[in-house]
Order: structure tokens, then sequence, then C-alpha cells
């Protein structure tokens, strides 16, 4: 067995609160591993600290304890450049066109070789052909949830970080959304850690689901998702084991949903 | 009928000017107020036709305009300079706050006074006073603007691969435009404010030397004619130039 | 708490600087006065009780062109906001009227109201005006359209709209609009007595130019700035207790 590509050591993130006294603990006491070409979701109730998680691995931000390392070599202060990031928000420039928003990281990245066709060719496999010319804000939310896959495949990261990408679309555009996003990684392999509290999402889409718990997130379980590939995520759904591990998940899942709420109401 | 009430809705707005330019004509000529101190309509505009056909207006229209572009090409550039300085070096931004505070704490036209003792009568005491004006409005629009920039799309870049010029060229720099015409729109009256009001206290040509000596000679008409161009020249520059200026600008902001 | 010290820290070297520097050769005592002389002559202006006179008339002329202003701009932007045909006929004479550099129309004013109290206060309340016309005017337009909707199929009607749906909506825009116009109420005053006037904070410093007397100018320049700037940091503190 090879080692796992990224390893998080007793990960913890504690952020000053406003106040200036008191601290908020984003998440605490993180130990994960992710092997290299899995495809691993990570659940958890809102607040649980999941978006923080991606950006410490990402080296967007620190960690106040712990160790990170992605290929045996510790994340430090820096971005890593092998690593692609899909925000839950927007993120495209909006005074870019669609092309030049995929060319962007080949520019910051100083890449040899033809960009324009590079970037034509990540539109067209999102099926963004013949919208090169127009702005963001003249396309549809999952237009531009398009875009910016394609400007993150367009340079070979090796590790994908997902935050919630598709939460903000229909239901439609988004199963059809996440089903591109498998036909990709299919053809890919890339290493995919994929934040999202939609249960069925994480379990449609993964090999592993890790279920963290209400804030300060920690990890309480681990589940490996047994079903075949290649998926799709309108059926799927239907299959006895898909319910099985639904069920068998959400037990674990619930009770933490259920003490975030609480929480929230506590808080006003 | 419909058609009838969108000519005049768009009409009213005429329709009330020319009502009220009526009301002063008529009160002045039957003797409802004086026209020594309210002048009239007729004589106003006589007066304005006769500076235009003598050309005696265009050489103070030219110091004023003069005054205004010195000073506002100068306070925006350094109004830019400045925003930047304090957006990639925070720590600049924090020692300087006082400062910031006090340049923030009244409009600057009241500065004049000072500018005119400090600078003299010539067009040098104007040009600072819009210079300051013109700097304080930059400054804090683009300062404000550029600490706005959306976290995730600066993150987003960076997770690309951009370095901190990258940030400032494709980011931070394009980000910045938008905030830079508004507090360019934002600051043309303010400029044309401050070199007028430093024409009023000390000067020897200008508009506001017209004004202030409409004012000693007691000659109401002066004092409008002369503001008259004032507004003019405003009105013109910011809907003739600046408006379109911020709307071409902003193509991409739609909400 | 240090960033603190260290901006008094700053603050203080820019003042000695500003004392000493004419001691080294560097620029003329008679041009730039100095900190010391300043704080002095204002101490003396307390102490004869001539600060309390000029700030009290100066007051008086920006407090009632706050008041009247704000009363007609908050009506004018009431209509406006709220009826389309008024709103066509009014607003391109606003946004035109806003455009005008108006704090130079002051010498109109006192040819027409005379030295005393009356120029400056309809000066400052011609500036204040267009601030809470385009205030409330704005908070009305940029509610939300939904609210509304939602707030006349609840039955809501008349006064009772108006008072729980469109002005909890425009508070923010109005607060704003009104620490804008203070600066520029009394900024306006200062402005009306610099032309024609014979009391107040403008004509201390006006009076000072002439005598060509700098310490005098930065003086009266200072009590109008720190005036100004504690009603500022006070609306502040209201403006974002009213966010709440």
């Amino acid at each position: 067995m090879t080692d796992p590509l990224i390893v998080l050591d007793h990960i913890a993130r504690r952020f000053p609160s406003q106040s200036g006294r008191a601290e908020f603990t984003a998440v605490q006491d993180i130990d994960l591993t992710v092997n290299e070409g899995e495809f691993v979701a990570v659940v958890g109730p809102s607040g649980c600290g999941k978006s923080t998680l991606l950006n410490l691995i990402s080296g967007l931000d620190t960690p106040t304890e712990g160790l990170i390392s992605i290929d045996g070599e510790r994340v430090r202060n820096t971005v890593r450049q092998d690593v692609g990031y899909l925000f839950q928000k927007d993120a495209l420039l909006p005074w870019k066109t669609v092309q030049a928003n995929v060319e962007l990281p080949l520019v910051f990245r100083r890449l040899p070789g033809d960009h324009a066709a590079l970037a034509r060719d990540w539109l067209s496999r999102v099926g963004l052909s013949g919208f090169e010319r127009n702005f963001p804000h003249q396309l549809s939310g999952g237009m531009r949830k398009r875009v910016a896959l394609a400007a993150t495949f367009v340079y070979g990261p090796r590790i994908l970080l997902m935050d919630e990408p598709f939460s903000a679309l229909d239901v439609q555009t988004r199963n059809l959304m996440e089903n591109e996003l498998l036909e990709l990684w299919r053809q890919n392999r890339k290493t995919v850690l994929f934040v999202t509290h939609d249960l069925e999402e994480a379990i449609a889409l993964a090999d592993r689901v890790v279920v963290l718990t209400s804030n300060p997130g920690r990890v309480k379980k681990e589940f490996q998702i047994d079903l075949g590939r290649p998926r799709n995520v309108n059926e799927i759904r239907f299959e006895e084991r898909f319910r099985a591990l639904h069920e068998e998940i959400w037990e674990a899942l619930r009770e933490e949903v259920a003490r975030s709420y609480a929480a929230q109401r506590a808080h006003g | 009928m419909a058609r009838l009430r969108q000519v005049l809705g768009a009409a009213s707005p005429w329709l009330i000017l020319i009502m009220l330019l009526l009301a002063w004509q008529g009160a002045t000529d039957f003797g409802l107020a004086d026209p020594r101190y309210l002048s009239r309509p007729t004589t106003v505009a006589a007066l304005i036709w006769d500076w235009i056909r003598t050309g005696f207006i265009l050489r103070h229209v030219e110091v004023t305009v003069i005054e205004v572009v010195v000073g506002y090409t100068a306070g925006t550039l350094a109004g830019m300079a400045v925003a930047f300085g304090f957006f990639f070096f925070p720590r600049v931004a924090e020692l300087c706050d006082p400062m910031v505070v006090v340049l923030n704490a009244a409009p600057r036209a009241i500065l004049a006074p000072f500018a005119v003792l400090l600078f003299g009568i010539g067009l040098l005491s104007k040009m600072m006073l819009v210079l300051l004006a013109v700097f304080a409005i930059t400054l804090l629009n683009l300062y404000t603007g550029l600490k706005e920039v959306d976290r995730t799309i600066v993150d987003n870049a960076r997770v690309m691969g951009a370095n901190q010029r990258d940030l400032a060229r494709h980011v931070y720099i394009p980000a910045a435009l938008v905030w830079i015409v508004s507090a360019m729109r934002n600051s043309i009256g303010h400029a044309f404010t401050a070199a007028i009001v430093c024409e009023l206290l000390g000067a020897t040509e200008g508009l506001g030397w017209i004004v202030a000596a409409g004012q000693s000679a007691v000659k109401p008409d002066w004092i409008m004619a002369g503001l008259f161009f004032a507004a003019a020249i405003v009105v013109i520059v910011d809907f003739l130039v600046l408006a379109p200026l911020e709307r071409r600008g902003s193509h991409w902001r739609v909400f | 708490m240090r960033v603190v010290i260290e901006r008094v820290l700053v603050s203080v070297a820019l003042l000695a600087l500003w004392q000493f520097l004419p001691a080294i050769g560097l620029g003329d005592r008679f041009f730039i006065s100095s900190p010391v002389a300043v704080v002095s002559l204002i101490w003396e202006w307390i102490a004869s009780g001539d600060l309390a006179e000029n700030v009290w008339i100066t007051a008086q002329e920006a407090l009632l062109g706050l008041v009247i202003g704000s009363v007609l701009g908050a009506v004018f932007g009431l209509a406006c906001g709220l009826n389309n045909a008024i709103s066509r006929a009014l607003l391109p004479l606003m946004t035109v009227g806003n455009a005008l550099p108006r704090l130079a129309f002051a010498p109109l004013l006192i040819a027409w109201f005379g030295f005393g109290l009356s120029s400056k206060v309809v000066l400052a309340a011609s500036v204040v005006f267009f601030f809470i016309f385009f205030g409330v005017y704005s908070g009305i337009r940029s509610g939300s359209g939904l609210l509304v909707a939602n707030a006349r199929i609840l039955g809501g009607r008349g006064l009772a709209l108006l008072w729980h749906v469109h002005l909890p909506q425009a508070i923010g825009w109005i607060v704003a609009g009104l620490r804008l116009a203070v600066g520029y109420a009394f900024a306006a005053a200062v402005i009306g007595e610099y032309l024609g006037s014979d009391s107040g904070l403008g004509y201390l410093i006006v009076y000072g130019k002439e005598m060509l007397d700098m310490t005098q100018v930065f003086a009266g320049l200072a009590v109008v700035m720190t005036i100004v700037g504690c009603l500022d940091v006070v609306l502040r503190r209201v403006g974002t207790l009213a966010r709440r």
C-alpha cells in the first residue's frame, strides 16, 4: 500500500473572536488521510469548519496546531501550486470574459503553450463553446460554475478542493453538474476533497464519506462507499445499497445536525 | 391621451423651471420684489449674452478651468497613489489614520483662507485647495473600495497561482477602476466649489472673482451671471463627460 | 492598544516637526505659525469667552440650517420616493441642483438676506436639503419591492405602510445622508461667514486672514474641524445603532 497523498495530523484552527478575548475554535483534533486518486466527501452540519479545512489544505490559511503534508511535504504558509479550489461563491473576475477567466491561471503560473487554445478546449469540454466572449454576469449560475470548473481543470492540478460548489444551483442543474464532475474525474482521476452539507450528494459522488461533528469540527466517523462506478447520480439514489448507506451515515450525522441547530437557537 | 401624459411628464421639469423664471420676472416687474437685490431674469440673460459676445467671460472661465484641471488631475493621481500605498502597506495606513480623520473632518473648501494666506492670491492657492479636496475624496473612495474586493475572488486567484503583482494587475487595479471613476465623478463638484470659494476670498480673475466683484459692487446680476457660468461648466462636465464614463466603466457591474 | 500609542507618537512627532522646523531654518514662522501659538490662542479665546460666543453663533446657523434643510429634504424626498409623477417632474431638477457648486452661492444669499444669521441659515439649509432629499429618496426607492408588495397584501396602507415598511428600510440611507449633512452645514455656515459677517468662527478665521495672522486662521480652523469631527463620531455611533 502506498503512502496517502494528503495527511492531516491533529489539526486545530482557532480564530480570535471580535471581542478580543475568547477564541473561536473552527476545527479541532482533525486526523484525516486522503489517498491519491480518491474521491472523499466531508459532511457535517453548517458551521462545523468544513470550509476552514479546505483553506488549511490549500495553504490559504495556516493551522494553529498540527501538521498538514501533501505528498510527504509539509504545507506551510504559502498557497500550494498543485491544488485547484472550487468555491461556493462565484469567484470569476467580473471584468474579464469567460475565455480570459479560463486563461488566467495559465497566465498566473506562466505556463508555456497556447493558452487560448487550451482554454477553448476546456470550455468545449464543459459545454460552453460559443460563450468565450461573454462576461460572467451574462451567464446563468450553472454556466458560471462550468467556467470555474474549466478554469480549474485547465492547469491540471493534482488535488481538487471543492467547497459546496453546487449548493447555489437548482436541483436539475445540480444533478447535471454532479454527473459532469464524475465524468471529468473518471477521465483524470484527480484526488478530490469535496465538502458538502448534503448527504445524498456526498454518497452519490464519493469513495469515502467523512462525518464531522458540530462546532468545533472533529472527525466523528468515516464510511467507505462501496457502490460501483461509473455512477449516475440520478439513478444511484434508488439502489438498495445507497439507501442502506444513507441510513447508516444519517444515524451519525443526525445527532450533530440537532446539536448544531440547538446551539444556533441558543445564540439567537 | 397616454402619449400626452408621457410628453407632459418628460416636459414637467422644464415647465417648473420656466414657471419659476416667470414668477421671478413678474415679481420684479410688478414691484413685488426689488430688482436692485433680486435683479431680473432678462437683465441677467442680457449680461450673460453680453459677456459671451464680447468675449469678456472667456478669460475668467479659462482661469477657473485651469485651476480645476491641474488640481483635479494632481489630486486624483495623489489620492490613487496613497490609497494603493495604504492598501498594500496596511501598517502605514494604521499609523496615518489620525491624519485621514483630520483630512476628512470637514469639507475642504473651508480651508480656503488658509490656502490664500499660504499660497497667495494667484492660481497656485486655488490649485492646491482643489488638489486637497480631490485627494481626500479619491483616497477615501478608493481605499474603501479596495478593502471591499471580494475575499473569494482574491483567494481563488491565489490558488490559481497569482503572486502579489498578478493580484494587483488582474484583481485589484481592475476592481479599483470602478471606484476611481466614481471618485472622479464625486469630486468634480467639490473641485469647482473649492476653486470658486478660494477665488471669492482672494483673486484677480476667475469666475469666483466675478462673483466677488459683483458682491462688493452690489450688482446681483453680476453675481448670478457668474454663478450661471460656474454651474453650467459643472453640469456639462458632470453629465456629458463623467456620467457616461461611469456607466461605461461599470458595464460588467450588473446586479 | 499598541496601535493607539503608535498613532499618538506619530501625531506628536508631526506636531513637533511643525513647531521646530522654523528653528532650523525651514519655513517661516510668520507663514506657518506653530502648534504652541495656536493652542495658546485657543486658550485665550476660551478664557475671554470669545470662543463660546462665536461657536454659539456658528452652531446656531448650522443647526437651524440643518433642521430646515432636513425637514424640507425629507418632505420632498418622501414625495418623490412615493409618487412617480412628482419624481418625474422634480428628480431631474434635484439631480442638477445636487451637482451645482452650492457653497459658491454664498455671495448671492448674502446679497439677498444680508450679513446676519439668515443668509448662513439659508446657505446651510440649501446644502443640507440635497443630502437629506437623496437619502430619503434613495432609501425608499432601493427598498425591497417584495416587502412593500407583501405588506400591502397584508393590508398595509398610507402612514402605516410608510412607518413600518418604507422608513425602516430607508433608515440606513437617511443616517448616512445626515452624517454628511452635519459637516456640510457647519462648512456652509463658516463659508457664509467668510463672505459677509461680523461674528462667528468663520469671521474669526477670515479676520485672521485679512490681518495676515496665520495663528488665528489655524486656531479657527482647528476649532471648526474638532466640532465637526466630534459630531461625526457621534453620528457614526448612531448610524451603527440604527442599523441594528
